[in-house]
């Protein structure tokens, strides 16, 4: 069990600060925008959410929509965590099943 | 409904009384969704996902709360305040701004999800029988009629691209 009212003289360790590490893994992209099927939302409705979610044209929503409507789901953006939680919160507010993935 | 056209960032619908009726029907059934359902997990779980990350997602959640909140009294009051309504000899004149449709198309949506969870989630690909009783035939009714609407709208942002 380690004590936490350890000796004064400690190891010494470079230490990162917490906000630098909260900065970078933020920043690090690597997180996945994931849309899942489901039988409730309408084809043309979710076309539409890629669109103004992402400002993407027709063409790539479509195909964006059709994958998620023929294999199930759609890895819709990798981002850093800060914007792919933004993504996410867009689609869930057109309520879409959208979750966020860490990149493995 | 029907679409009549785009003034500027303006779009412009025609309702018949009983379409109004009917809007203002589904709508006052928003918000339908608990809290905690935008953030459910996915269907395969295993990697890292949002929901491991506690803290973030409850201010996602809370924010989520936030806005329904916020939606739930612009839906009053849109129903209530005639400024977006003009009556017809035949009906209605709704006018709506373009943030206004994007709006409207969450808020029905969130009904027509919400209807359907209370139907208990049917798969039409699965099984495609849903036992209608007086209890859930309104769920139903809204679902579809939800759908309905979205589609109009839908047609109208299409049309005026």
């Amino acid at each position: 069990m380690v004590d936490m009212a350890a000796p004064a003289s400690a190891p010494d360790v470079e230490t990162v600060p917490e906000s630098a590490t909260d900065e970078k893994s933020a920043l690090d992209p690597g997180y996945l925008v994931i849309c899942w099927d489901d039988p409730v939302n309408l084809m043309d409705y979710v076309t539409h959410v890629f669109q103004i979610v992402f400002g993407w044209p027709k063409p790539k929503a479509e195909h964006h929509m059709l994958q998620v409507h023929h294999q199930g789901k759609s890895v819709l953006a990798r981002e850093g965590l800060e914007r792919a939680e933004h993504y996410v919160h867009q689609l869930q507010k057109y309520s879409l099943h959208a979750t966020l993935e860490r990149e493995s | 409904v029907r679409f009549l056209e785009r003034k500027h960032d303006r779009f412009v619908f025609h309702l018949s009384t009983r379409d109004r009726t009917r809007l203002a029907e589904v709508l006052k059934r928003f918000p339908l969704l608990p809290a905690g359902y935008a953030a459910r997990p996915q269907p395969n779980p295993g990697k890292t996902t949002a929901e491991a990350r506690g803290s973030d997602h409850g201010l996602l959640e809370a924010a989520l709360t936030d806005e329904k909140r916020a939606s739930q009294k612009a839906v009053q009051r849109l129903l209530k305040e005639s400024s977006a309504w003009r009556a017809t000899g035949d009906g209605f004149r709704l006018e709506l701004t373009s943030a206004q449709v994007e709006w409207l198309l969450q808020v029905l949506n969130e009904v027509r999800v919400g209807s359907w969870r209370l139907l208990g989630c049917p798969d039409p690909e699965r099984n495609p029988s849903v036992a209608l009783t007086e209890t859930n035939a309104g769920h139903c009714w809204a679902m579809e009629l939800c759908g309905h609407f979205e589609c109009c709208l839908l047609s109208a942002l299409d049309a005026s691209a």
